[in-house]
């Protein structure tokens, strides 16, 4: 699982699951995901880095919150509008990413891939592997590995 | 059974499970001769009975397994095919394995069991004999093995007396019994051998053994349960499983006893309670399953000691005490390497050879004691030697030597303090660098390794009685016993290890109580000063305790103590230690997380990290400067010595470098005695100088005052305590501008907070309280180096 290199990122087929960030849609290796929940109690961390928003209690299980729109160097979430908790599981450690709301498990083809484009700037540009040119929207891969390390 | 010791015993249920497991493969291997799989996994079985029988000295029973392994080698490198004679014998020999077992179980030896058949027989069919010589010993064996039994009778008589002599023919029932059935297994395939066999002895034997075991069934029981059949192996991943659920229980039992604390309702408060007890023993029970003993770790000791009590010329007596003390495997696997590490420090350091010990009055043999026990829920292991101690002194000056310590901050270093120096990495008090000891692994090493499974370490010694190191573990690394309290409206637990008392300060008191000089927030408990820390400032919170309350937590790390300023303690409860991610773990404050009562997610302070983190200002910073100073001329060192500035009555302000303060305290007036014209006061049961500042240095400061701040100096036993008006605060002396100004009694004057303030000579002040004062021995390393120089110009 040695994350490649963002450039040459392999266009794979197969099924991602998407979901909305900031209007954009985005998407992750379904198979990676554990569980999606609704939000959830975050106890904070202080000194941590900014991106990490907290600790949840997944099942007494306890589970690092990611806030992705700080990884993506997105403005934060408006008040009052509650995250969507992606639980992932990486390397047999769960980890959970904060995301605006969850869309549908979308099957892409390898030949809608392409990759990010040049001007593609900042945090935004190691986490995101490249585009599946969709109907009428792009859905940018996110490569789960690099957001979860914050 | 007691005669076995635990290796044996772990071979034997070993042993017993792997022959099981021999049977079937060994059928099933008819069914499929050609799995070179199952081969070798019954190659390696017999390997390891082979290897183990070796090691233990069991010599037939290594000699069958030999020749089966040199079989099944063959075998397994397709030297020879597998034919139902050579299941045959295999079966044999696996029959004769465990009758030699049996054996070994009962009588702790292999008693007369004869091989030699089982042997033949398996060369015999080695050589490819065909399947009417395998068959001829295979129907020898029994009669020999028939005829020990009743052999081995008297001579278990002897050893045992009546009831184990009748173990012995009883095992040897099951074994042959189990020889009658293995082969009718077989029926079908070896028919010749399965036709014979039950017309020869074995059709004998288990009828006549019955008998036998009827009377001998209570006895035999006990003994093989004992051994194979009372214990089961369990993977350690499901234990586990299984004391993460306990957690997860003890969570939800808090939770509902917290609740039913509020209820009316008895017969919900009677279930609680039971839940509670039963939470509380399953728990332990859970606990208990992955505990060993200390001796597990202790039982290599001896051999160490007398190994290297040889080899330094020192007679060396191992005594231990609470040896069936208890702990979680993980941990005992975790200070295993510690505790060697100290046992060959006492020997090779702490206790001196005979001749020494002798000059001493010691009797020439010295004694390293081991103690373990519990304490508090935790397992304290002291490690005690009679040797020579350390001697502060020595120890100081070594630590000076390389560079650890200033002699100026060791000059103000209790005992007890100088010999935490010996924590500090780099450090070895080895005279010569021994091939035992002093290479560098030292006890900073012991101290980070203790630490990490939540432990602590301190050391103990009286210079020519000797050395304790003591060592303080928590009984299990899951669930621990912990304070919570809140800080910024969010909750922490702080391990109780750590802990030492409470603190409760209301608004009126705290005023007071906690004082502040400059940054740095001091509190006076029973007399000692406590740096105060703020877990809000460490988060860089803000606190939502507005009232003026304060709690203080008195925590102890790596020998320091210092107060944690929290908002509010909530309670103790134990806490279930979750680990956290690699971005948590990297913040270095926190040792992991829980689930608190409620759900909600807690932080695991570390209290050593915290510690090192918020004294660190103060110690590197006077370690740096300090350091940095040793290179400078000495002016420049007393500039950037830290002040304590005082007011002296007039509107004059002095400044006394920090390092010749010991305590602040405040002393009643009425208390103030005269000894001919000096003033004295009583203090901790000695009685201590008194020099009033003002008019000392010719100020004229207020006389009727009720309370008088002092400022304590004490170096060397002795103390002189320093009168000011009012101690006004703690200033960096770096950037101040001197000027060589001066007078009586003053080193120079200088720009500090914006003020011209006074530079105390701190020597003359002393002086004039304590003449004394500086006649005790080596008083060149007691003198600030700075203060001393200068006061040859005054």
């Amino acid at each position: 699982m040695t994350a490649p290199t963002n450039i040459k990122a392999p266009a794979t087929s197969g099924q991602l699951a998407t979901f909305r960030l900031d209007g954009d849609l985005y998407g992750i290796e379904v198979e990676h995901v554990q569980e999606v929940l609704r939000s959830q109690q975050l106890t904070r961390v202080p000194l941590a880095p900014t991106a990490v928003a907290g600790l949840i209690n997944l099942r007494g299980q306890v589970v690092t919150a990611i806030e992705l729109r700080e990884r993506l160097g997105r403005p934060p979430r408006a008040e009052g509008t509650a995250a969507v908790v992606i639980v992932v599981r990486l390397h047999g450690e769960a980890v959970s990413l904060l995301v605006d709301s969850i869309a549908d498990v979308v099957d892409v083809d390898a030949s809608d891939f392409e990759a990010p484009p040049d001007t593609l700037e900042g945090q935004a540009r190691d986490l995101i592997r490249g585009a599946y040119k969709l109907d009428g929207q792009l859905l940018l891969a996110l490569d789960v590995h690099k957001a979860v390390s914050a | 059974m007691d005669g076995l010791d635990d290796i044996v015993e772990e071979f034997l249920v070993e042993s017993h499970e792997n022959l099981d497991q021999l049977d079937s493969d060994l059928v099933a291997l008819e069914q499929d001769p050609n799995s070179r799989e199952r081969l070798s996994s019954i190659f390696r079985t017999i390997h390891t009975i082979k290897g183990t029988s070796g090691f233990l000295a069991f010599n037939r029973l290594e000699e069958v397994t030999h020749v089966g392994e040199n079989m099944l080698s063959r075998l397994r490198d397709g030297q020879l095919d597998l034919t139902p004679a050579r299941t045959s014998v295999l079966l044999q020999m696996v029959d004769s394995v465990r009758s030699l077992l049996t054996s070994i179980e009962a009588s702790g030896g292999e008693g007369p069991v004869d091989v030699s058949g089982v042997v033949n027989a398996i060369t015999a069919a080695m050589e490819d004999a065909p399947a009417v010589p395998p068959a001829a010993p295979a129907l020898v064996v029994p009669a020999p093995r028939a005829a020990p039994a009743a052999k081995k009778t008297p001579a278990k008589k002897a050893a045992a007396g009546p009831a184990a002599a009748k173990k012995t023919p009883a095992g040897k029932a099951t074994t042959s019994r189990a020889k009658a059935t293995t082969p009718a297994a077989l029926a079908a395939r070896p028919v010749v051998l399965a036709d014979e066999r039950p017309e020869g002895a074995p059709a004998v034997m288990p009828e006549s053994t019955v008998e036998e075991a009827a009377p001998a069934a209570s006895g035999d029981g006990q003994t093989r349960r004992a051994v194979a059949d009372s214990t089961i192996r369990v993977d350690v991943d499901l234990l586990d499983e299984l004391m993460l659920l306990v957690g997860e229980l003890v969570l939800t039992r808090n939770q509902i006893v917290q609740n039913v604390a509020r209820q009316t309702d008895t017969d919900l408060i009677r279930a609680s309670q039971r839940l509670n007890l039963i939470a509380s023993e399953l728990q332990e029970g859970v606990m208990k399953t992955r505990m060993q003993p200390i001796d597990h770790i202790w039982s290599k000791l001896p051999r160490v000691v007398r190994d290297l009590g040889l080899q330094c010329g020192k007679a060396v007596r191992l005594e231990m005490e609470g040896r069936e003390t208890e702990l979680d495997k993980t941990l005992l696997e975790a200070v295993k390497d510690p505790l060697t590490h100290l046992v060959r420090n006492s020997v090779d350091h702490g206790i001196e050879a005979a001749e020494v010990r002798k000059a001493a009055g010691k009797p020439t043999e010295g004694v390293l004691t081991l103690r373990a026990k519990h304490e508090s829920g935790q397992v304290v292991v002291e490690v005690a030697d009679d040797g020579a101690g350390i001697d502060p002194a020595k120890l100081g000056a070594k630590a000076v030597e390389r560079g650890l310590v200033t002699a100026d901050a060791l000059s103000r270093m209790s005992p007890v303090d100088i010999l935490q120096l010996i924590f500090l990495p780099g450090f070895s008090t080895a005279a010569a660098v021994t091939n035992v000891s002093g290479r560098g692994v030292g006890m900073d090493v012991v101290k980070t390794n203790i630490e990490s499974i939540g432990g602590t370490i301190e050391v103990e010694s009286e210079a020519g009685r000797g050395t304790v190191c003591r060592l303080r573990i928590p009984l299990t690394l899951a669930i621990v016993p912990a304070l919570t309290i809140e800080c910024a409206g969010d909750r922490y637990a702080i391990p109780q290890i750590s802990l030492q008392e409470l603190v409760s300060l209301d608004a009126g008191k705290a005023a007071n109580a906690v004082e502040e000089v400059g940054g740095a927030q001091v509190y006076r408990l029973r007399g000692e000063l406590l740096p105060l820390v703020r877990l809000t400032d460490v988060l860089g919170l803000t606190s939502e305790r507005h009232d003026g309350h304060v709690v203080i937590a008195v925590l102890r790390s790596e020998g320091r103590r210092f107060g944690l300023v929290v908002d509010r303690v909530i309670n103790t409860e134990e806490i279930v230690v979750k680990a956290v991610g690699g971005q948590m773990k990297a913040i270095g404050l926190y040792s992991g997380a829980t689930v608190l009562g409620d759900g909600t997610v807690a932080l695991i302070l570390d209290v050593q990290a915290l510690a090192r983190r918020a004294l660190r200002t103060e110690t590197t910073d006077r370690q740096d400067s300090q350091k940095a100073a040793a290179h400078a001329a000495a002016a420049s060192e007393t500039e950037r010595q830290r002040m304590l500035l005082a007011a002296i009555g007039g509107g004059r302000r002095v400044a006394i470098p920090l390092d010749t303060v010991t305590r602040l305290e405040q002393v009643r007036t009425d208390a103030v005695e005269k000894v001919g014209n000096r003033e004295v006061v009583q203090y901790r049961g000695a009685i201590l100088p008194i020099v009033r500042l003002d008019r000392h240095l010719g100020a004229y400061g207020e006389t009727d005052r009720e309370v008088l701040e002092v400022i304590v100096y004490a170096d060397h036993g002795r103390s002189v305590a320093i009168v000011v008006e009012e101690i006004l605060d703690i200033v960096d002396g770096e950037a101040a501008i001197r000027s060589d100004i001066d007078d009586l009694g003053l080193l120079g004057s200088a720009v500090l907070g914006d003020k011209v303030t006074e530079l105390l000579d701190v020597r003359a002040a002393i002086l004039a309280a304590d003449p004394a004062f500086y006649n005790t021995p080596t008083p060149t390393a007691t003198t600030p180096a700075g203060v001393a120089t200068s006061l040859l110009e005054v």
